[in-house]
């Protein structure tokens, strides 16, 4: 059997130099070939996941880290080279001051022995398989010559040129144009495929996830607070923070209505808490959702973290 | 992207005609500017030419000869004739063309603040990348200390100290001037170490040398503490980019990171705030060249001002603004090579 593209064991993350705890206890997994979504709102810790897991969060401030993360059966340090990186700005994740080709071609150069010839020609093969028309004028390019889209799909060049196991995909859409954005989510699909990639994808959009993913994490206040196929979670939410997120999404808003936004906010790092992070915000709050509230599972897949996970279900929206 | 489209060569063409004919207007106002303040400031050139026993008749019959009598817009017109035809004038005290005195110690010059602006970028860049890439870290700390105390520190005190030093105590250093008494140099740049290269003489490439070594670094020192800090600025803000955060997800390691990703993107404030500092530069040469008595431009105004020599200032002072005009144009068109967004069009 093939290794899993990612497995997270009980993560823990200690961020700043107050060591805030940012990421509780997560555990996550993403087989090969698979497209996992990874939503939550603003401030609820995604990003830092992402990061964590790529090995890529910042030196300067500093952070502590517990628990195991393997990518493509790799771990340590290692795993960086497994992990291929989208990020959701298409404009300021590549060099101004460098053309496209140079940035490729040392991408590739960095993961495998390659001369520059070589690698200039798989930068090219590379580009073209992105649908990039005219891959040679791309690559003599700089990056402010090209279109959102086109950089987009540069970026995920670069993601793809060290042969990764594992594509994580931070908001890959969000800055794009909406005319793209579907091209561009139909090619992180179709690479997946083809490449047998494990892909992260994380986003606030319900919607992406429900067109890509087939399994969905969410998460809250650095926990993940429920988890399963994406069917049974959109159809049957079984977390109350959950049912508020689907609750919110603009589509789902009769026209001309409010939208439902949270009340409230994400707590800060800083709040101190026990039990649920969600319980000031919660309708369903009551005296014990302050203590540690265990996973419950329902069914074998669907996962929630909360005292009344089920209560007022699959029937509230 | 509107114009965007438009041939990138005449683009560059019509930036360069726009810059030029702009650096003209700057020269003319410097023209009317140095003629105007030297009919300002107090001191009668022709009293000073007849010398201090000379008759108030004489004195007259001078100042009509040299026609400081006739109205400023006249003599100003005749000024700007003259300095058409490569007349700067004639020097007061020496009575030698100006504009030969100027060019005969340009080299002497040029030669001092290249060596001292290639010697500052040389060595504060590294410094200055180090800096930012170690940060936080006692390196850092030690290097913003080393930068602060090189930065308030007056050129001709460093001169002073160095020629006190390596001169007056340890004998290391030869004294003043540019060669060794008895030597002669090849004539053709006039840039001693250039030329003596160029003809293969070893003997004269160590004299020069010598003597460049006290004046250089006396420039440099306080240059290299300003630049390195600006590239440390520059650094720390360009490695928090996002392109950065793609370039380590790519694996590409940290010295090429460095090196190349970052170090590019903060070469553009480098040179913006690198270019103001060249009149520091111009300025500093002044003092470092009288402490050396170093046969350059910088002494030669300095004598000139203390002997109220008019011609001599007017003259390198127009010098001195039309090399700060080429050096500011040539930063501009610089911008073009660092910034690709200034040289091809979007697409
Ligand atoms: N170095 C740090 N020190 C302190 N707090 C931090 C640090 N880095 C991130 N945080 C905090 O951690 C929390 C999670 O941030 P993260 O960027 O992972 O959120 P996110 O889910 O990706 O949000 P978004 O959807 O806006 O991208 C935020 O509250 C953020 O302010
Ligand atoms: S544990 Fe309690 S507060 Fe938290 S989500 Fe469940 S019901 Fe709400
Ligand atoms: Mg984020």
């Amino acid at each position: 059997m093939t290794a899993l593209a990612l497995e997270v064991a009980e993560f823990t993350l200690d961020v700043g130099t107050r060591r805030l705890r940012a990421l509780n206890d997560v555990d996550l997994c993403v087989g090969a070939g698979e497209i996992v979504g990874l939503i939550g709102e603003s401030g609820s810790g995604k990003s830092l996941a992402a990061l964590s897991i790529a090995g890529l969060l910042p030196k300067a401030t500093g952070h502590t880290v517990a628990g195991a993360i393997r990518v493509g059966g790799v771990e340590g340090a290692s795993r960086r080279a497994q992990v291929g990186f989208i990020f959701q700005e298409p404009m300021s994740a590549l060099n101004p001051a460098l053309r496209i080709d140079r940035q490729l071609v040392d991408a590739i150069r960095a993961r495998r022995d390659a001369d520059r010839a070589t690698a200039r020609q798989h930068a090219a093969t590379l580009l073209a398989q992105l649908e990039l028309p005219d891959p040679e004028r791309v690559l003599r390019s700089y990056p402010h010559q090209l279109s959102g889209g086109m950089r987009q799909r540069v970026v995920i060049a670069l993601a793809l040129s060290g042969t990764p196991s594992l594509l994580i995909a931070d908001e890959p859409t969000t800055a794009l144009d909406v005319t793209v954005q579907l091209d561009v989510l139909r090619l992180i699909r179709d690479q997946a495929r083809e490449r047998n990639l494990g892909v992260l994808l994380i986003t606030h959009d319900v919607n992406v996830v429900a067109y890509m993913a087939a399994r969905l994490y969410v998460m809250y206040g650095g926990w993940i607070v429920e988890a399963g196929p994406t069917a049974q979670v959109l159809a049957a939410p079984r977390h109350p923070y959950t049912r508020a997120l689907l609750a919110s999404r603009p589509d789902r808003v009769a026209r001309g209505a409010a939208i439902p936004a949270i009340d409230g906010f994400v707590p800060p790092l800083a709040a101190v808490t026990t039990g649920c992070r969600f319980a000031d915000r919660c309708a369903l709050v009551e005296a014990r959702c302050h203590t540690p509230s265990a996973l419950t599972v329902e069914g074998d897949v669907h996962i929630a973290r909360c005292w009344k996970a089920g209560a007022g279900g699959s029937d509230a929206s | 992207m509107g114009a965007g489209r438009a041939d990138p060569l005449m683009a560059a063409a019509s930036f360069l005609v726009r810059r030029v004919l702009a650096t003209f207007v700057v020269l003319i106002a410097v023209t009317i500017l140095t003629f105007v303040i030297s009919h300002v400031i107090p001191g009668d050139p022709a009293q000073l030419i007849a010398g201090p026993r000379a008759g108030a008749a004489e004195v007259a019959q001078l100042r009509h000869a040299l026609g400081l009598d006739r109205p400023l817009h006249e003599q100003y017109a005749t000024y700007v004739v003259a300095l058409l035809h490569g007349d700067l004038g004639a020097s007061i005290v020496t009575g030698q063309p100006v504009l030969r005195e100027i060019l005969d110690r340009l080299p002497a010059t040029i030669e001092l603040m290249g060596l001292a602006l290639l010697l500052s970028v040389a060595v504060a860049v590294p410094l200055g990348v180090i800096a930012a890439a170690a940060r936080p870290s006692p390196l850092d700390t030690v290097l913003r200390g080393l930068s602060t105390v090189a930065i308030s520190t007056p050129r001709f005190w460093v001169a002073m100290l160095l020629l006190g030093l390596f001169y007056g105590a340890l004998q290391w250093a030869p004294p003043s001037g540019r060669l060794s008494p008895g030597l002669t140099p090849h004539e053709l740049t006039g840039l001693l170490t250039l030329d003596s290269l160029l003809r293969g003489d070893w003997r004269l490439l160590r004299d020069a040398t010598a003597h460049l070594v006290l004046p250089v670094a006396a420039l440099a020192i306080g240059n290299i503490g300003t630049f390195a800090r600006i590239i440390r600025a520059a650094m720390i803000e360009v490695l928090a980019q996002d392109h950065i955060r793609t370039a380590r997800a790519a694996g590409i390691s940290q010295a090429r990171i460095l090196s190349v990703y970052a170090l590019r993107n903060a070469l553009l404030p480098f040179v913006t705030i690198a270019g103001l500092e060249l009149a520091g530069l111009l300025f500093g040469s002044v003092t470092v060249e009288s402490v050396f008595a170093w046969p350059g431009i910088g002494s030669y105004l300095l004598d000139a001002i203390l002997d109220l020599n008019f011609p001599v200032i007017m003259g390198v002072t127009l010098f001195v603004s039309i090399g700060y005009a080429v050096i500011n144009l040539l930063i501009d068109l610089s911008y073009r090579c660092i910034d690709p967004r200034l040289r091809a069009p979007a697409g």
